[in-house]
């Protein structure tokens, strides 16, 4: 299993506050990673950096070895990059299909002529229908506005969708913390089949059972810092909630 | 030590344009600096000001009125209709309290219909500004009791009317209240994240009800004092003043994102209003001259704290991030 | 039939402006007899033609998530411009009004979009620019044009005893319809008016589509320029204030949300129609004049309480439907 991106001596500053104090990250090809701690432990502002949402204060980003600066989400997204923020993800007043198509639209052709300002509206409709019914995913209608649909839903819109455009790692900030159990083992489901696709999947989560039922490893952030990346078959769900809340059985880990 | 002269920039940046254009008079016109001219631009600016004031913190907790115009005049007209039926006091008083009323029904409007403030306000404005045409019969009127106008226009001292004093004692109250009330706090703290405050059990709908009526109130006073100042009343005399008092706002530094500003802030946006409108009068320039100054000053301002938002931030990164590296 | 009952009730839930209007123009010609007559829908939409193509233009932009103050300021220029222009080249005084139009949207939306000041704020200052730079350059004077040229014909010809503006009107609804709902930039309108983060986590950079709409604006502003020019023969700098209210009123009465992202411009066109309605059926009636402004507002506030309260149940009515299927 080669490397698929690596994070270096990534440094992230809010004005005063640093959110990101130097966080190294390597993440495998296919490789499904758990990225845990407390609150405003910088788990997000981690993964915006790694999505080009911020730039990083300091640092540097590999993609399969090769440097990369991404000065927005687009960039980030051309080597196939791609960020779900819970609920940020999908634009809630456009329909299932406008949603998934977001960014690759199809053109509409006339007389042989693709007309790029043009919506090919019944194609895409087609398309989706025929994609999320073989995800499994029940939507009422895929002409259903997306803020008409449950959170279970829209998470699983939004998974569908990078795989629909073929990322090669996923990052999904708190997918489930909104949602209910069944919904919840969709999500999962999701995540695995991502995983058997071999997209990577960085999942950031409170919720312990969650991460040990799809992570291949666990990463603890506390204060901005890493203080934890371990395999989880090393570990116990006990273990790392004491890393998140800084308790060091006498390991001595901190730094 | 740069950071501190930063700061003192964008706090007296006001003061400073005002600076500048008073030291542009002197070297124009130097009958601009007698007494009478300064008092002239406070004493003209007073009646703006207690509006402003009244709507300041409206503003800090996120809302605004643009009906302020219409409640100004509709009091007026009342307060003048009135004076010759029940007297001028009773006139005035009645006139101050019917803008309890028109800032309770603009809050209940948005606090328990829950409409969009600048709708709800746009919707009454029109609907306060028709009642005064109604009343008028769409023509101007006066009182003509010469008294009346004592109210507006008494002098303090030689050359120093009465409306300066109530400007001051609006400023006073309006600070204090920001300052130093729970009532001040809470305008802040709604304006800075409404649902935080309503999770923690703060009654966001009363005060909010509280703020318009307080804005209703500050500017039916300022409408009283119009009409009592010129002893007239016209329902076209509000157009466009809830636009030029929220543009002078925020000016003086209260954000439209609602949770920030300071009323010392705000009295500095008028002033400079004020000032503006009287050099272009001074140097006799067409008078469409003052609505492109004012124009510029509020794009200024605007776009002037954006660009340094966004550069400070930046800054205090790059340096937050050196000092950090050097102490290890 | 439940299914269709639930449809029903959905559309009329969304499009309540539809109704509105059919429930007025009937009270209206039971007290009018007048009401019913081909001339007299043809007098409204005539008298509201230059307020419907602003109205679209103001739409677009509320559907963006912005909103704009000084399309007043810019009909004006624009109409004074064409005024100005109209003996001089017919050609000219259509073209570039309109251009100028698209250039004062442009800069709104260049503020707005690209530096990211407050649009209200913003076009509130540009409404007091542009108005101011109008008076100063005309003095306040009107403006004079001939009456008997070519350019005469865009407001008072007719083509099959229909005026011309409402041509002018129905094309430009069907224009700005079929740009927000049938294009790519009409999709991104939408979604960066409901939730430009998607937008940007898509990597796609709305800020574009943001300042193109005020520029859209601009120029449908701009042919209402043209229009008003044509039918006032001589213009105003101070014509465009009256427009203010009016175009505000029918874009929030047509079910546009200030919040953006939601707004349908056919919605829109009938608002404008319904605010004829009413200004025509109290000229019918004989409401006094000086009483016409307090029902104007009491319906305008009357209608956003009606709007809101349904909008609501049609949240409600949604969510119980998608509990029960799941
Ligand atoms: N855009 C921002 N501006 C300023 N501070 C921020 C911003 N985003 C996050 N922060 C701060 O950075 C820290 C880490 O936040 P975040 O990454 O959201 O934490 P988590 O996702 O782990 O809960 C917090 O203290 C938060 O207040
Ligand atoms: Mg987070």
């Amino acid at each position: 299993m080669g490397t698929l991106v690596e994070m270096k001596g990534i440094y992230k500053l809010f004005g005063g506050l640093c959110a990101i104090n130097n966080v190294d990250l390597t993440i495998g090809k296919g490789e499904v990673i758990g990225l845990v701690g407390d609150n405003a432990a910088g788990k997000s502002t981690l993964m915006k950096v790694l999505s080009g949402v911020y730039p990083p204060t300091e640092g540097d980003i590999f993609v399969e070895g090769q440097q990369k600066i991404f000065k927005s989400p687009h960039d980030a997204r051309n080597v196939g990059v791609v960020m779900l923020f819970q609920d940020l993800a999908l634009v809630q007043d456009l329909d299932v299909t406008d949603n998934i198509f977001l960014g690759k639209e199809l053109p509409k052709r006339i007389f042989g002529q693709d007309m790029r300002f043009l919506l090919d509206r019944r194609t895409m409709d087609e398309r989706s229908e025929k994609f999320l019914r073989e995800l499994e995913i029940n939507v009422d209608s895929i002409k259903e506005k997306v803020k008409n649909l449950s959170g279970g839903q829209r998470q699983s819109v939004s998974i569908a969708r990078t795989i629909f455009f073929n990322a090669r790692l996923v990052i999904l900030d708190e997918p489930t913390s909104a949602i209910s159990v069944k919904e919840t083992q969709k999500v999962l489901d999701l995540i695995l089949q991502l995983k058997k696709k071999g997209v990577a999947v960085i999942i950031v989560s409170h919720r312990m059972e969650d991460i040990f039922n799809v992570a291949d490893r666990v990463v603890v952030l506390r204060r901005g810092k890493k203080v934890e990346d371990i395999e989880k078959c090393k570990t116990t769900p006990e273990l790392i909630i004491k890393r998140i809340i800084g308790l060091n059985d006498g390991a001595g880990c901190n730094q | 030590m740069n950071k501190a002269l930063g700061k003192a920039f964008l706090e007296y940046k006001l003061l400073l344009v005002m600076g500048g254009i008073v030291i542009l008079m002197f070297f124009f016109d130097f009958t601009f600096f007698n007494p009478i001219n300064l008092i002239n631009i406070i004493s003209h600016v007073s009646i703006n000001g207690i509006l402003a004031m009244g709507m300041t913190l409206l503003m800090i907790s996120r809302s605004f009125d643009m009906s302020i115009g219409s409640i100004m005049v509709l009091s007026g007209t009342i307060t003048v209709m009135l004076v010759r039926v029940i007297g001028i006091p009773g006139a005035i008083l009645v006139g101050v309290l019917s803008g309890i009323l028109m800032g309770w029904l603009n809050g209940i409007l948005v606090a328990k219909f829950k409409i969009n403030s600048f709708i709800a306000t746009l919707g009454t404005m029109v609907i306060f500004q028709g009642m005064a045409f109604s009343l008028t019969n769409m023509k101007p009127i006066s009182s003509r009791n010469p008294n009346f106008q004592i109210f507006a226009t008494y002098e303090l001292f030689e050359g120093v009317p009465i409306v300066i004093l109530y400007f001051l004692i609006a400023i006073f109250i309006v600070w204090f209240i920001s300052r130093f009330t729970r009532l001040g706090k809470n305008a802040y703290d709604i304006g800075g994240n409404m649902d935080a405050c309503r999770m923690m059990g703060i009654n966001v709908d009363y005060y909010s009800i509280v703020f318009f009526i307080i804005s209703g109130v500050f500017a039916s006073f300022g409408g009283v004092l119009l009409s009592s100042k010129i002893d007239a009343a016209s329902a076209v005399f509000g157009e466009n003043v809830g636009l030029q008092i929220i543009a002078g706002i925020v000016i003086g530094g209260v954000s439209l994102a609602g949770g920030v500003g300071k009323v010392m802030g705000v009295v500095q946006g008028i002033i400079l209003l004020g000032l503006l409108e009287n050099v272009t009068m001074y140097l006799g320039l067409f008078g469409y001259f003052q609505l492109l100054f004012r124009a510029l000053i509020l794009l200024g301002v605007v776009i002037f704290d954006i660009v340094y938002v966004n550069v400070n931030s930046k800054m205090l990164e790059k340096t937050n991030f050196r000092k950090m590296k050097e102490i290890g | 039939m439940n299914k269709f009952y639930a449809r029903f009730r959905l559309f009329y839930l969304n499009n309540s402006i539809i109704f509105i209007f059919i429930a007025l123009s009937v009270m209206s010609g039971i007290l009018s007899d007048k009401f019913f007559s081909v001339r007299n829908w043809l007098n409204i939409l005539n008298n509201f033609s230059v307020t419907g193509i602003v109205s679209c233009g103001v739409a677009l932009v509320l559907i963006a998530g912005g909103i704009d103050l000084s399309f007043g300021s810019i009909l004006a220029c624009c109409s004074v411009f064409a005024a100005f222009l109209e003996p001089r080249s017919l050609f000219l005084a259509i073209l570039l009004p309109v251009l100028l139009g698209v250039l004062l949207g442009l800069f709104n939306g260049f503020i707005v979009a690209k530096i990211g000041a407050n649009p209200l704020i913003t076009t509130l200052g540009t409404q007091w620019l542009y108005f101011a730079l109008l008076m100063i350059v005309t003095s306040g004077n009107l403006v004079q044009g001939n009456s008997d040229t070519p350019f005469h014909f865009i407001g008072h010809g007719k083509i099959f005893n229909i005026p011309f503006p409402i041509y002018f009107f129905l094309g430009i609804v069907l224009f700005a319809w079929f740009l927000s709902r049938k294009t790519l930039y009409g999709k991104y309108l939408f979604a960066h008016g409901s939730n430009k983060n998607a937008l940007f986590c898509s990597g796609i950079d709305s800020s574009h589509i943001y300042m193109m709409t005020f520029a859209i604006m601009g120029l449908l502003v701009g042919i209402g320029g043209v229009v008003l020019s044509s039918r006032l023969i001589g213009v105003r700098p101070t014509e465009g204030g009256r427009y203010l209210m009016n175009v505000l009123t029918a874009v929030i009465l047509g079910g546009v949300s200030l919040n953006g992202g939601i707004g349908s411009l056919v919605n829109v066109m009938i608002a404008v129609v319904v605010l004829g309605v009413i200004d025509n059926s109290m000229v019918l009636l004989g409401v006094p004049y000086k009483d016409q402004q307090i029902i104007r507002g009491g319906i305008f506030i009357l209608s956003i309480i009606y709007n809101n309260y349904l909008v609501n149940q049609s949240e409600i009515f949604r969510r119980k439907s998608v509990s029960q299927e799941s």
